[in-house]
C-alpha cells in the first residue's frame, strides 16, 4: 500500500519533467516549413514533390492575380531568406550547402579592406575546420567531403596569407597569429580523425594485390576503382586456420582474417581489446577473461598462450608465455605483430588440473608501413602486479614517461619525467585520504588500473572511496597518455551519496581534486602571469580566473616548465588555491543535486616555448581522454580494412563467390590536408 | 484523450490533409512538433539530430498521409509511431559498417543511444529515468512525459499492450527504488 502510494506521487514527479524547447532557429524553420510544406520537405532532406495549392474561392480575377502575384513574391522572399537562413548549419554534401558557400562568396566579394578581407578567409577556413569537426562526430564523414574541405580550407588560408602578404595593416600580427593557431588546431583535428574509428573515412583501395590464402591453396587479384575484388573460395576446406587477405598497396602490407572457423570451445574466453589488426612492431596489452562453460570463473589458475605460426612475440618471446589468472579468471598479456605472413592465431591451455587446450582465442592480422621501424612516440606500457592487482604502470611516449603506483595516500600520478632529462613533475595527488584522517574516516584505493594500451594511446584508472553514513564519497581518476604528446590527461569524476553532503559542509577538500605539488625551487605564473606563494604553511591564496580555461605553469630553471591546466571544468569555480607547496582547484561551495562533479586537467613537462601550443592543443580538446580511448578501436590506422561480402556470419559451407572490398585508412585520405 | 477539444481540430486537419491539403497538413504538424522535438530530444539528446529528424518525422507524415488508416488512436499518436521509428533508423544509421579491424567491438544501437543520452549530462528525475533499462525508460516517457495512453504507447513502440503495462511496472518500481536508495 505504501509503495503503491510511492508509485503515484512518482508518476506525479514524472509528469512534471520539464519539456525540451525547441531552439528560436528551429521554431522558425518549422512556422516557415508548415506554411509551405515544399520547404519542409527541403529542410527534411526529402526532395520536393508539386505544391497542391487549393483554389481560392471569393476573389475576382483581378484581385486573385495581384493577390498571387504579392504572395509569390513574399512566398520568394520568405524562402530566400529562410533558406539563406537554414543555409548557415548546412553541411558538405547537404541540399543547402551550396547556398551557403555562395553566401560566403558573395561575402568575401562585398570586402574590400585587406584586413577585414584577411579575417573573412580565416573565418571561412575555421568555418571548414568546423564542418570536417561535425561531420565525423555525426559519423557521415567521406572521402569526397574530405578531400572537399581540404581543398577549400586550402585555398582560404592561402588567400588570407596572400591579401596579409599584398597589404600590411596594424591588425597583421594578430592576423598572423591567427593563422598559425588555425593550422595547429588543423593538424590536431586531422590527428584526431586519423585516431578515431576505422569506420570513418575510409578510401576505396585501387589497384591494391590481394591474396586470399586458406585450406591449402590461394589466389591472387588487383582490386578494381571500387577497391572490389572477387574470389571463388571453399570455405569448407579452409580448415581450423580459416581464410586470409594479404593487401599491398602504397608500399604497405597487411595481413587480415577474412574468415575464422569457429573452434567449439570448452572454455568462454572473452578478450580486450577482441581481434584486430596490429601494426608491426608496436605492442598490444590483450586482457583475457577465462571462464568455464558452466559459467564459473577460471580463477588462479595456470594458462599458457601460443602462436604457433611464430609471426608475434606474447610478452616479448617468440611461440608461447605462461601466466596466471587473478580471482576474476583475466590475465594479461602483450603482443606484438612480427610479421604480416600470416594471420596469428593465439591459442590457449588452461591446467584445469591437466593441461586442455581451450582452442584459438584471438586472431591477429598485421600491418607494416613503408619503414618497418616502430613509429615515433608509441606509448609503451609497463606494469607490475597482475590483473586487478596491479602495484605499478608506466607509460612512456618517448617524449614523457608517466608513473602510478598503487598508495594509500591518494597518489594519482606518482611522477612524469621527461624522456633524456632530469626534469620532473608531480607528484599529481588527491586529497580525500588526508583529509578523511582529519575527520576519523578511512578511504579504499583501487588501481592503478590498466584500462587499455594500444601504441597510440594509453591510460589507466584509479578509484578512491570513502563510506559516508548511508552514502559515500568515490573518485574516479582516469590518467591517459597519446603518442607524441607531451601532457598526460587527467579526468576526475566525484560521487556524493548519502550524507556525504553533511560530511562536505564541515570539510569541503573532500571534493578537492588534483592537488599538485609544487617544487620548492618553481616560480608559479598564472594565466602568464607570475604569483607570489603563500609565505607560511597555514597560508593560501585564492587565484581567480574570469574568463575561459585557467592554466598555471612551474618554472624550475631555465629550460623546465611544468604546466598544468584545468580544462572542461564545468562543475568547478574557475578558481584555483596555492599554498605553500601545492596548488589546486578550489572546491565548489556546494555538492550539485545529484552529487556528480567533474574535471579535466592535462599535467605536461615541456621547453618553455611549448607552453602556447599545448595550452592551445589543451583547450581543443586533443587531450580528451575520450578520444584517446577511441583509438584502442584503431590499430591499423596507416594500413586497410577488408569488408567481406557476404558477411563472416552468412558465409555457406562449400565453394562461394566472395567480394572482398579494400578501404585504406582515412589517415592516408587526409595526407595531403595535414602536410599542408 | 482521442476525444479532447486538441484532438478533435487535430482531425479535421488530418481529414482535410488526407484530402490532399498540404497547407492543412502543415497547420496540424505545426500544432504537434513541439511534443514530437520534446520526445525525440529526449532519444538522442542533441538539439541538432532532434531538429533533422523532426523534419524527417514531418517528411514522412506527408508521404503517408494518404496512406492513413484511423485505427482509433489520437492524430498525435499517429506522429510519435513515425518518430519512434525515424530514431530507431537514426541509430541504426550510427552503427558502423563491418570492419574486420573492430569486427568484435561494433555497439549495440541501444548502447550508442545511452551514449548519445549521457552527453546531455541529464540530471534530477530524468537523469534516472535514463539510467533504466531502455525499454522500460521509453514506456515511462511516452507514458507519463508525452502523456500516451497505454495503448497508444503500445502502438507506438510496436509491443503488446500487456508489455507496456509490464515494462511501466518494472520501470517504476525500479525508478522508486534508484531514488531511494539515494536518500
Amino acid at each position: 500500500m505504501m509503495d503503491e502510494k510511492k508509485d503515484i506521487d512518482l508518476i506525479e514527479r514524472i509528469k512534471s519533467v520539464d519539456r525540451y524547447r525547441p531552439r528560436a532557429m528551429f521554431r522558425i524553420k518549422v512556422a516557415v516549413g508548415s506554411r509551405l510544406p515544399s520547404y519542409g520537405l527541403a529542410l527534411a532532406g526529402r526532395k520536393s514533390p508539386r505544391l497542391g495549392w487549393g483554389p481560392q474561392v471569393g476573389w475576382t480575377w483581378p484581385v486573385r492575380v495581384v493577390a498571387a502575384a504579392a504572395m509569390a513574391l513574399l512566398v520568394g522572399i520568405l524562402i530566400f531568406s529562410g533558406l539563406v537562413a537554414a543555409s548557415s548549419g548546412s553541411l558538405p554534401g547537404q541540399t543547402l550547402y551550396g547556398l551557403k558557400r555562395f553566401r560566403e562568396h558573395v561575402d568575401l566579394a562585398l570586402t574590400s579592406s585587406p584586413a577585414e578581407k584577411a579575417q573573412r578567409y580565416l573565418t571561412l577556413a575555421s568555418a571548414r575546420l568546423a564542418e570536417l569537426d561535425t561531420l565525423s562526430q555525426k559519423g557521415i564523414i567521406d572521402s569526397d567531403s574530405a578531400r572537399s574541405i581540404a581543398s577549400d580550407y586550402a585555398a582560404e588560408t592561402s588567400g588570407a596569407a596572400k591579401v596579409m602578404k599584398q597589404a600590411a595593416s596594424p591588425q597583421s600580427q594578430a592576423l598572423a597569429r591567427q593563422l598559425d593557431a588555425l593550422q595547429t588546431q588543423k593538424d590536431n583535428m586531422v590527428r584526431r580523425l586519423a585516431a578515431a574509428s576505422p569506420a570513418g573515412v575510409l578510401a576505396e583501395a585501387e589497384g591494391a594485390r590481394v591474396e586470399l590464402k586458406g585450406g591449402g591453396g590461394q589466389a591472387s587479384a588487383t582490386t578494381d576503382g571500387d577497391g572490389k575484388v572477387s574470389f571463388t573460395a571453399d570455405v569448407t576446406g579452409a580448415g581450423a586456420g580459416g581464410l586470409e587477405a594479404k593487401v599491398q598497396a602504397d608500399g604497405r602490407t597487411a595481413i587480415v582474417p577474412v574468415y575464422q572457423p569457429s573452434s567449439g570451445a570448452r572454455y568462454t574466453v572473452t578478450a580486450e581489446p577482441g581481434n584486430r589488426v596490429l601494426k608491426v612492431n608496436e605492442p598490444v596489452t590483450f586482457t583475457l577473461k577465462i571462464s568455464r562453460l558452466d559459467g564459473t570463473l577460471f580463477a588462479l589458475g595456470q594458462v599458457r598462450l601460443s602462436d604457433p605460426t611464430m609471426t608475434c612475440t606474447l610478452d616479448g618471446r617468440t611461440g608461447a608465455v605462461a601466466a596466471r589468472t587473478d580471482e576474476t579468471g583475466s590475465c594479461a598479456v602483450t603482443i606484438t605483430k612480427t610479421s604480416v605472413e600470416q594471420v596469428s592465431p593465439i591459442t590457449l591451455q588452461v591446467a584445469d588440473p591437466g593441461w586442455v587446450d581451450a582452442g584459438v582465442v584471438l586472431r591477429l592480422g598485421g600491418v607494416q608501413a613503408p619503414s618497418a621501424a616502430p613509429v615515433a612516440g608509441a606509448v609503451q606500457v609497463t606494469s607490475a602486479g597482475m590483473g586487478a592487482d596491479l602495484q605499478q604502470v608506466v607509460m612512456d611516449n618517448g617524449l614523457v614517461k608517466v608513473t602510478a603506483e598503487r598508495s594509500d595516500d591518494g597518489a594519482i600520478v606518482t611522477a612524469m619525467t621527461r624522456s633524456g632529462s632530469a626534469a620532473q613533475c608531480g607528484p599529481l595527488y588527491d586529497p580525500l585520504p588526508s583529509q578523511a584522517k582529519l575527520i576519523g574516516r578511512s578511504v579504499t584505493t583501487s588501481g592503478p588500473r590498466l584500462l587499455f594500451s594500444n601504441g597510440r594511446a594509453a591510460g589507466y584508472e584509479t578509484v578512491l572511496e570513502m563510506p559516508a553514513g548511508d552514502g559515500s564519497i568515490s573518485k574516479d581518476y582516469k590518467v591517459f597518455l597519446s603518442s607524441g604528446d607531451r601532457f598526460a590527461t587527467v579526468q576526475c569524476r566525484i560521487e556524493a551519496t548519502g550524507s556525504a553532503d553533511a560530511l562536505f559542509a564541515s570539510t569541503p577538500g573532500l571534493v578537492c581534486t588534483s592537488m599538485l605539488r609544487i617544487p620548492a625551487a618553481a616560480s608559479i605564473a598564472v594565466g602568464g602571469h607570475e604569483v607570489a606563494k603563500p609565505q607560511t604553511p597555514e597560508g593560501s591564496t585564492l587565484l581567480s580566473f574570469d574568463i575561459g580555461n585557467p592554466y598555471f605553469t612551474l618554472t624550475q630553471g631555465q629550460d623546465v616548465t611544468v604546466a598544468a591546466f584545468p580544462i572542461d571544468s564545468e562543475t568547478y569555480p574557475q578558481s584555483l588555491t596555492l599554498t605553500t607547496d601545492s596548488i589546486c582547484p578550489t572546491p565548489p561551495a556546494t555538492i550539485p543535486a545529484d552529487g556528480i562533479m567533474s574535471q579535466t586537467m592535462v599535467m605536461g613537462l615541456l621547453d618553455k616555448g611549448s607552453v602556447d601550443a599545448v595550452v592551445s592543443r589543451a583547450r581543443m580538446g586533443i587531450g580528451d581522454p575520450s578520444l584517446a580511448a577511441n583509438t584502442s578501436t584503431d590499430q591499423s590506422g596507416e594500413g586497410f580494412s577488408v569488408v567481406v561480402d557476404p558477411p563472416l556470419e552468412e558465409l555457406a559451407n562449400g565453394k562461394q563467390k566472395i567480394t572482398l572490398t579494400v578501404y585504406k585508412q582515412y589517415q592516408k585520405v587526409l595526407s595531403g590536408f595535414r602536410s599542408q | 484523450m482521442s476525444g479532447s477539444p486538441e484532438n478533435e481540430q487535430l482531425r479535421e486537419l488530418l481529414a482535410l490533409a488526407t484530402d490532399g491539403d498540404r497547407r492543412a497538413y502543415g497547420k496540424l504538424f505545426n500544432l504537434c512538433y513541439k511534443d514530437i522535438y520534446d520526445y525525440i530530444i529526449r532519444r538522442v539528446g542533441s538539439h541538432s539530430d532532434a531538429e533533422d529528424i523532426t523534419m524527417q518525422v514531418f517528411a514522412q507524415g506527408l508521404k503517408a498521409i494518404t496512406s492513413y488508416e484511423d485505427r482509433g488512436h489520437s492524430v498525435k499518436a499517429w506522429l510519435y509511431r513515425i518518430a519512434h521509428n525515424a530514431v530507431v533508423d537514426h541509430f541504426r544509421g550510427m552503427k558502423p559498417s563491418v570492419d574486420l579491424d573492430g569486427a568484435a567491438e561494433i555497439p549495440d544501437p541501444v548502447d550508442i543511444e545511452r551514449a548519445a543520452i549521457d552527453k546531455e549530462e541529464i540530471r534530477g528525475l530524468y537523469g534516472e529515468i535514463v539510467k533504466l533499462p531502455a525499454a522500460q525508460a521509453e514506456v515511462l516517457v511516452l507514458r507519463f512525459v508525452e502523456d500516451r495512453s497505454v495503448s497508444e504507447t503500445a502502438m507506438i513502440l510496436d509491443k503488446k499492450e500487456v508489455t507496456v503495462r509490464a515494462l511501466q511496472f518494472k520501470g517504476i518500481k525500479n525508478l522508486r527504488q534508484r531514488l531511494e536508495g539515494q536518500q
